[in-house]
């Protein structure tokens, strides 16, 4: 059974002031990794660790 | 809730995350993808070289490539391109941000851009300038549009090849795996939409792909039209004209059985915030909208609107067609622009 992905959206909604739509959310996903919300402080934290970024859009 | 997936999770720490929830200060030239989207992802270094994208869709559920074991797939790609210094190079030039556009401020300061803006507001700037034309509402192209569909965990494996088709005729098999389109590497769904999205109008589109360990190459053509896919899920598709001004839920099958009517015709009731236009035509909320000008439609409130905008102009006159009260009722309209209430 395909797992679907869901980001925890509503942290989206209390900035957006939107309703997100995406309250259901399933089992697996990305919802529980550790996003940050600061693009400029991810870029130099991948700086500094020579990581590579995943930047969502959600 | 349920249990994380702890591959997942294992892949992610091995990437920066960070999540983007307003497009203000983004730059567009590095963060270049199908703004209508609800959910994209790009993989990228820390001097904004893109390795990959992650996301993409039809006119079918939003989540159909948007799945764990796909994302996965992605994700390895991305880390085994990182470690080997593979990265598209950037597009040069200025950063472009959504607020750029004059329409953004209109806005109140603050307020949330949603990505669906971006393709409002650029096409908003574009029609002042004279530059837009109907052509630019075809974006992030399928590959069935050119006979082939890929698969939708492994998003560069070739799943099917319509026959006769431009694909077909390139040498395109199914079990192939796509290398690059355009010179574009592809690993996802998200990334061959990209490719495509890349692609001319017309003329020819350059694809490798691996077939039992062999590199192989073809020139897929690409007929008139193309690029055409029904738009009718896009956010940005309200912003097209004219607008018909009507929307709301379309009738089920019994609903519509009730009223006589072929369950694949179109049939919707009118909402309960009736836009000034459509007022003016005497539409009234809890109407059912069958259509305009005496066609049977088989198509959704979403795809009719879309089909309004694509095949109609500002000022053309039309007749709804309509049941209120269990009568038919045929109502003139001349398009306007825009919805305003």
């Amino acid at each position: 059974m395909k797992a679907w992905l869901w980001l925890g959206v509503v942290g989206m909604g209390l900035v957006c002031g939107a309703n997100s739509g995406a309250a259901d959310e399933g089992e697996d996903g990305t919802r529980r990794l550790p996003w940050g919300s600061d693009y400029a402080a991810a870029r130099t934290a991948a700086r500094l660790s020579g990581k590579p970024l995943f930047v969502v859009f959600r | 809730m349920g249990r994380p997936d702890a591959e997942l999770a294992e892949l992610a720490s091995q990437f920066e995350l960070v999540r983007v929830v307003n497009m203000r200060g983004v730059d567009l030239t590095v963060f270049d993808f199908d703004y209508d989207l609800t959910w994209a992802a790009f993989f990228l270094n820390a001097d904004e070289q893109v390795y990959g994208r992650f996301g993409g869709r039809d006119a079918g559920p939003a989540e159909k490539y948007l799945t764990v074991p796909a994302l996965k797939v992605a994700l390895r790609a991305a880390l085994t391109a990182h470690r080997a210094g593979r990265a598209m190079p950037r597009s040069g030039g200025k950063p472009v941000a959504v607020e750029h556009y004059p329409a953004a401020s209109r806005l109140r300061a603050g307020a949330c851009i949603h990505c669906h803006h971006v393709y409002e507001f650029r096409r908003e700037q574009q029609r002042a300038a004279g530059t837009w034309r109907r052509e630019d509402i075809w974006v992030y192209p399928l590959p069935e549009n050119l006979g082939f569909r890929v698969e939708e965990v492994d998003g560069s494996r070739v799943a099917s090849i319509t026959p006769d088709s431009p694909a077909a005729r390139a040498g395109l098999r199914a079990g192939d795996r796509l290398h690059a389109v355009q010179g574009l590497p592809v690993v996802s769904f998200g990334d061959l939409q990209y490719a495509l999205h890349r692609a001319p109008e017309e003329g020819t589109l350059t694809v490798a792909w691996l077939r039992a360990g062999q590199r192989l190459t073809g020139q897929v053509e690409l007929p008139r039209g193309w690029r055409k896919t029904d738009i009718a899920w896009r956010e940005s598709m309200w912003g097209l004209e004219p607008a018909p001004c009507v929307f709301g839920e379309d009738l089920d099958s019994e609903e519509k059985r009730e009223l006589g009517l072929d369950p694949r015709r179109l049939a919707f009731r009118q909402g309960r915030f009736v836009p000034a236009a459509a007022k003016m035509t005497g539409i009234r909320s809890g109407d059912i909208i069958l259509g305009i000008d005496g066609k049977a439609l088989e198509m959704t409130m979403r795809q009719f609107n879309a089909w309004v905008r694509l095949h109609y102009k500002v000022g053309d006159r039309i007749t709804f067609n309509l049941i209120r009260d269990g009568k038919r009722l045929d109502l003139p309209m001349i398009l306007p622009a825009r919805v305003q209430f």
